[in-house]
């Protein structure tokens, strides 16, 4: 500050001091540092989370076994998927949107709807079962 | 990789449409607009085919462009286009890092966010594995988890990065993500170095690069993020390209739709005699709508009725608006954004009150939307709101910091673009 500024000029000095602040603010709040080097030092661990994020507790057993089902059965062949949670909110339905996934070309059918009904139409139409296992084990069973 | 090979196809198609429209577009803001107009070609080409491969699309992308380019031909007598130069800055390479950071992230794994699997990703590797667009697939109940009802343009695009690969693979479709955060940044470069100093724009740039790179890749918010961000942004003095871009955000989420209708609304308040110009947005956005109309594909929010739920949530506003503000992701920069525009000088604000005005009519978009939410509202909130918040970002950041840069240098004020 000069002793000789005017109130005015005081003034703007002060607002540009704020915006100067302010915008050197707005560059560095949205960076996130360890974000950025991440990928240049540790890409595997990146693989990992991926793999545990898409498929929770169920990794990498559950999209091992999905894949298995897909060398084993052709496109356009019905498949009904029995998984341990039998709850539509409860597990259910993120196990059946995974298959549905990996298993494109397939018409999966749910065993349950989102009631956590059984559905016996789907378990009439399906040509077959690919059952899942609380111990994390699977098979494909022909109908 | 074949993947880059789709986007740099991509993007001279769009470059050329670009170019066949608007002249005067040179260096970023031509590549940047050419991407995202190349992602909008594809998507309508892909929705007009019955049936797909590498071959047929390309040449009919191909035919696009030769069209493009013989309007171009026949142009090119008339007002030659202006020819300037975007200045680079040091602080470019800082930006550089940042993308190059992101593409190493995004093609380290299959991309892992839920969202790709059940929605995004799932649609485009139906539609590659059927070799076109799987109707039976959107219309069945079983399917209703993926959103038969959100626009295209995003699955369609992967359709186009897998056909020429030949095969699917989610582990490279992330450069997509990358594209869309790259094309955002040239025009937010191109378009900030219009209005303020090389420095700033760089700087500028570079704050934009995280919100550009989304967070989540493979997801909707990509393209939803580019082209909002690039619409806004030309607003102020443009009535070619952001209609374009509008209709095209309109094409890629539901979102897409309601700024087309903010964006409207924001321009009869302030700008009456422009709305008429922005027939594009709707003539762009129209057949998605009108296919998912015949084919009856329901979003979850039309369930019932969406007045009586939010009348009925009505007397909780305060709430809601409470859990909002609690759930705010960028909190900090949201709250520097504010900060931002009360240091900015009246003249400053008044040059950004148009993008302002918007941002906040689709902030209060979203509110009314969570009214009237067939489900429990917290349990939308804590799925959607950072996602949301995060579309509009980019227009409210660039928005305030070229308030301060003009409040710290006013001489700067537009006519200091680079040159």
């Amino acid at each position: 500050m000069h002793g000789g500024d005017s109130p005015i000029a005081l003034k703007q000095r002060i607002r540009w001091m704020l915006a100067a602040g302010c915008f050197a603010a707005l560059v560095l709040t949205p960076l996130d540092l360890e974000r950025i080097v991440r990928p240049f030092v540790d890409r595997s661990q990146i693989q990992a989370e991926a793999g545990v994020r898409m498929d929770g507790p169920w990794w990498p057993d559950y999209p091992r076994f999905l894949n298995a089902v897909r060398q084993r059965t052709q496109p356009g062949d019905v498949i009904l998927l029995d998984f341990p949670q039998r709850r539509w909110m409860g597990g259910y339905a993120f196990a059946y949107y995974r298959a549905a996934y990996v298993l494109t070309g397939r018409e999966v059918l749910p065993l349950i709807d989102e009631h956590d009904q059984i559905v016996r139409d789907n378990i009439r139409a399906a040509r077959w079962v690919a059952l899942f296992t609380a111990q994390r084990q699977g098979q494909l069973l022909r109908r | 990789m074949a993947e880059c090979a789709a986007i740099v196809v991509i993007t001279l198609c769009g470059m050329l449409l670009a170019r066949a429209v608007d002249r005067s577009l040179h260096s970023a803001m031509l590549i940047g607009l050419g991407f995202l107009y190349g992602t909008g070609i594809v998507c309508f080409v892909e929705l007009a085919m019955p049936r797909w491969s590498a071959v047929t699309v390309t040449s009919a992308l191909l035919l696009v462009a030769a069209l493009c380019g013989l309007r171009i031909w026949r142009q090119r007598a008339s007002s030659p286009a202006p020819r300037t130069a975007l200045a680079p800055h040091l602080f470019d390479l800082l930006t550089v890092l940042v993308v190059v950071s992101y593409v190493l992230m995004v093609t380290a794994a299959p991309l892992p966010e839920w969202d790709f699997g059940a929605v995004w990703g799932l649609k485009g590797k139906v539609f590659f594995e059927h070799h076109g667009i799987d109707w039976h697939f959107l219309k069945s109940r079983w399917n209703r988890f993926s959103h038969p009802d959100y626009p295209l343009l995003l699955p369609l695009n992967y359709d186009y990065l897998a056909l020429l690969r030949g095969g699917w693979d989610d582990s490279r479709l992330g450069v997509l993500s990358a594209a869309f955060g790259v094309a955002t940044l040239l025009i937010v470069r191109a378009a900030t170095a219009r209005q303020t100093s090389p420095m700033k724009s760089a700087l500028i740039t570079l704050a934009c690069a995280p919100v550009a790179l989304a967070i989540q890749p493979g997801i909707g918010e990509s393209p939803m993020i580019a082209f909002t961000a690039a619409a806004l942004l030309l607003l102020r003095d443009d009535d070619c390209h952001p209609p374009i871009l509008l209709g095209l955000a309109g094409c890629s989420k539901n979102e897409g739709i309601a700024l087309i209708a903010v964006v409207l609304a924001a321009l009869l308040l302030f700008q009456r005699r422009r709305v008429l110009r922005f027939w594009p947005a709707l003539a762009i956005a129209a057949p998605w709508m009108a296919v998912k109309t015949i084919l009856s594909l329901k979003t979850d929010l039309a369930e019932g009725s969406f007045i009586a739920r939010a009348a009925e949530r009505a007397p909780a506003a305060g709430e809601i608006a409470m859990a909002l503000l609690q759930s705010l992701a960028d909190r900090w920069v949201w709250l520097a954004i504010v900060l931002a525009f009360a240091v900015a000088t009246a003249a400053a604000r008044r040059r950004q009150r148009l993008i302002i005005a918007i941002v906040l009519l689709q902030l209060a978009a979203y509110f009314a939307i969570y009214l009237g939410v067939p489900y429990r509202v917290d349990w939308y909130i804590e799925g959607s709101w950072s996602r949301l918040t995060r579309q509009i970002l980019i227009p409210a950041l660039v928005a305030a910091m070229l308030a301060l840069a003009q409040t710290m240098a006013p001489e700067e004020d537009g006519a200091h673009a680079e040159t």
